[in-house]
């Protein structure tokens, strides 16, 4: 795994996202140790503030008993005594409630206990006054004394007071800065991390958007595909299936089911179900296709038949093949088509090559009796004509030797036409093998060969440089001969033939008379010449076998050879097209393919 | 001329054609023997009969019932007393497959029957005075089918 495909894993949002929770807790760990400090310190805080009031109330009732007593001693009026009284209560109440505020520190207890001490000390000393002044023991000096002593224990006291005040407050300060210098840092730090936190959590939520876009853009796109799929099944007349071999659970598409006749999804897919739709005929094949699948997880292109509900036998072609999925399961994936019409069709085609075959075979054999049997007695004749020539002449009449010559045309003239018909049937053949032929080399073997014919005619034959083309040699070869020959057959009798050859590259797109091919390039063979010409209405009829322009007297043939050109360029998926002007001349244009 | 006689046998379901034959080399006045058989399996019979006097060259017609020219070629060719016997198939068609498949058989030269009764003469006399040792080393398929 690649640091990219680790960025976009699943492994990696899990991280993220359990690092961001760790940080939160530890955030609100930190925080609430936060709070459970301050509420401590506020605790002390009002815990000073209430001691500090309680030891100025205390001091205030001190000052209250104090001059209460004194009030009495001086009046000896009772009424002062029940103050006092209540005044001490006051100050026994302060200590409760001093008592109450749980002091901790030992240092303040202890200062606290001291004053406490103190005071009593004084009370007693003051409630031991005030009695001996009711029974009259006490004197006028002693009780002076006690009075007298009353400022000095005021004062003492109210700095005890003081000092336990004082001492609170520095406690307080202490512990104020304390908690200052603890927390100075912990804001910015808390404040650091919850924003880094919240990045992290505002980007994996960015990010899982999107990944969330994304998946609903696939989503659709798959929606897409898959109604291009089941329209395609329509079109094409297939249906999908798959076969989950872990949990041996199928699916059929909705195709697979109007296949076999029914509603689409209105049976749960099994290979059980399957088997019913299945031809008599062909279910064991069908079951040994399901075992060989699981054994060997993969299907190759099978046939069988399915018989549907109304009674129809479809010809079906299946193939499937394995696919696992990233958990590694294995399913698989498969087509099965209705091959009913390329079933009828292959069957139609084959029954149309038997007869094909036959025809052909009948030709061969027409191809035999033209070439054999035909040819036979018409040797014959000829033979015996000849034979018929060396007796002794002086038996036969004029008249006679007259239609012996008639006859023996006659025979000539039919072995012509026996011999360019069997010329036009062997074209017929088709020869799948393409040699290369230089034409230049052909041009040369045909000026060669009709050595005789140029010389007596006085012909000229102007011929650029050809090129080299695919095709099959004897027939490139008969269909320049046969074109040449026709030049030189219906040549001008008094003036000398000249046959121009010229070839050119042309493509097909630009050349209106080259359609219905796939060819992009032609060889375009020009062969013109000076002769008696043909009227442009026979531009194509020239081509068309027996037929013939001119009578058998004026120019002997059989109307072959240029429907054997035809033929000859149709083998070789090229064209021929003429060209006539009475009395200027005749342009025939060959087109080879250059492949 | 040599002295000693050309043999000749000549196998052809065609009388006319028998006829002719015999005619031309009779006309030819060469030192022949001519044997003529109707078909292929007489021809058989014929070489077999004859044990150490075989023909010198037989003319063999493609054509015919019982036993076909090119059976009796094959026997001939596969038969080590007989495969020297220099053969000149004589047929009236010469189609391209009847001239490749002779050839590869073995036979010597193919001739396609004349429709003249002088250019069958001809023929016949190119033919039988051919040495048919320097034939057969020179033998291709360009000069294999008679031209005439």
């Amino acid at each position: 795994m690649n640091v990219k495909d680790f960025y976009n894993s699943n492994l990696f949002y899990k991280g993220v996202f359990v690092v961001s929770f760790i940080i939160l807790f530890f955030i609100s760990g930190v925080a609430y140790n936060h709070v459970k400090d301050l509420s401590k310190s506020t605790n002390m805080v009002s815990n000073t503030f209430k001691l500090n009031l309680e030891l100025e109330k205390l001091n205030a009732h001190i000052i209250e008993v104090e001059s209460e007593y004194r009030a009495y001693i001086i009046t000896e009026n009772k009424d002062f005594l029940k103050n006092f009284i209540a005044a001490k209560k006051k100050v026994e109440l302060s200590f409760e409630k001093v008592k109450k505020l749980n002091i901790n520190n030992n240092a303040q207890k202890n200062k606290i206990a001291a004053l406490k001490i103190l005071i009593f000390k004084r009370l007693i000393v003051l409630e031991k006054s005030i009695l001996e002044i009711e029974l009259k023991k006490q004197t006028n000096k002693e009780s002076d004394l006690t009075y007298r002593n009353s400022k000095n224990f005021i004062k003492t006291m109210q700095l005890k007071v003081n000092e336990l005040i004082l001492s609170e407050e520095d406690l307080l300060k202490k512990r104020q800065k304390d908690y200052t210098i603890n927390n100075k840092i912990s804001p910015f730090f808390l404040y650091t991390v919850l924003t880094i936190t919240l990045v992290l959590i505002c980007w994996t939520y960015y990010k899982s958007n999107k990944d969330f876009n994304n998946i609903k853009k696939s989503n659709s796109k798959l929606l897409i595909l898959n109604q291009a799929g089941k329209q395609a099944e329509l079109l094409g007349g297939f249906g999908s299936w798959t076969w989950n071999l872990d949990q041996n659970k199928l699916f059929y598409s909705d195709n697979l089911y109007r296949i076999l006749g029914e509603i689409p999804q209105s049976f749960v897919a099994s290979n059980e179900k399957f088997l019913e739709f299945v031809h008599p005929e062909d279910v064991e094949i069908v079951k040994n296709i399901m075992n060989k699948i699981m054994q060997e997880e993969t299907l190759p292109y099978v046939f069988f038949r399915v018989l549907t509900k109304t009674g129809e036998i479809k010809n079906m072609k299946s193939f499937g093949k394995l696919s696992i999925d990233p958990s590694g399961e294995k399913t698989i994936i498969g087509y099965t088509q209705d091959a009913t019409k390329e079933f009828n069709d292959l069957q139609e085609i084959t029954e149309r090559n038997k007869i094909l075959e036959r025809v052909n075979q009948e030709l061969s054999a027409f191809n035999y009796i033209a070439s054999h049997d035909l040819q036979e007695p018409l040797r014959k004749i000829q033979t015996f004509i000849s034979r018929f020539r060396d007796l002794k002449n002086d038996s036969i009449s004029e008249n006679g030797l007259l239609y012996l010559e008639k006859i023996e045309n006659s025979a000539t003239r039919m072995r012509v036409l026996i011999d360019d018909l069997l010329q036009f049937s062997r074209m017929n053949k088709s020869v799948k093998i393409h040699e290369k032929i230089n034409l230049n080399t052909v041009l040369a073997n045909i000026q060669d060969d009709l050595m005789h014919n140029i010389e007596d005619n006085n012909v000229a034959i102007i011929a650029d440089k050809m090129p080299t083309i695919a095709g099959i040699p004897f027939q490139v070869n008969q269909l320049f001969l046969n074109v040449i020959v026709n030049s030189i057959k219906y040549r001008k009798i008094n003036k000398q033939l000249k046959i121009n050859l010229s070839c050119k590259i042309v493509d097909a797109k630009d050349d209106a008379r080259i359609v219905q091919t796939n060819l992009n390039k032609f060889y375009k063979i020009t062969i013109a010449d000076n002769g008696i010409g043909f009227a442009p209405e026979y531009n194509e009829k020239i081509f068309v076998l027996f037929n013939r322009l001119h009578n058998k007297t004026d120019f002997p043939g059989t109307g072959i050879g240029l429907s054997i050109c035809r033929k000859i360029i149709d083998n070789h998926e090229g064209y021929i097209f003429a060209e006539g002007i009475p009395d200027i001349g005749a342009v025939f244009y060959v087109y080879f393919p250059i492949i | 001329m040599t002295n000693s006689p050309i043999y000749i046998t000549i196998a052809d379901d065609d009388e006319d054609d028998r006829i002719f034959f015999e005619d031309a080399i009779k006309e030819l006045k060469i030192n022949t023997k001519i044997t003529m058989v109707e078909d292929g399996v007489a021809l058989i019979e014929n070489l077999i009969s004859k044990k150490n006097n075989l023909p010198d060259v037989i003319f063999l017609d493609l054509n015919m019932p019982k036993k076909s020219g090119m059976e009796c070629l094959r026997e001939i060719k596969a038969n080590p007393f007989w495969k020297n016997i220099a053969i000149a198939i004589y047929s009236t068609s010469a189609s391209e497959e009847d001239i490749e498949e002779t050839f590869v058989q073995g036979a010597n030269i193919y001739i396609k029957k004349p429709n003249d009764f002088n250019t069958l003469k001809k023929m016949l006399s190119d033919v039988v005075t051919i040495n048919w040792q320097y034939q057969t080393s020179n033998l291709n398929r360009d000069n294999f089918l008679l031209r005439l």
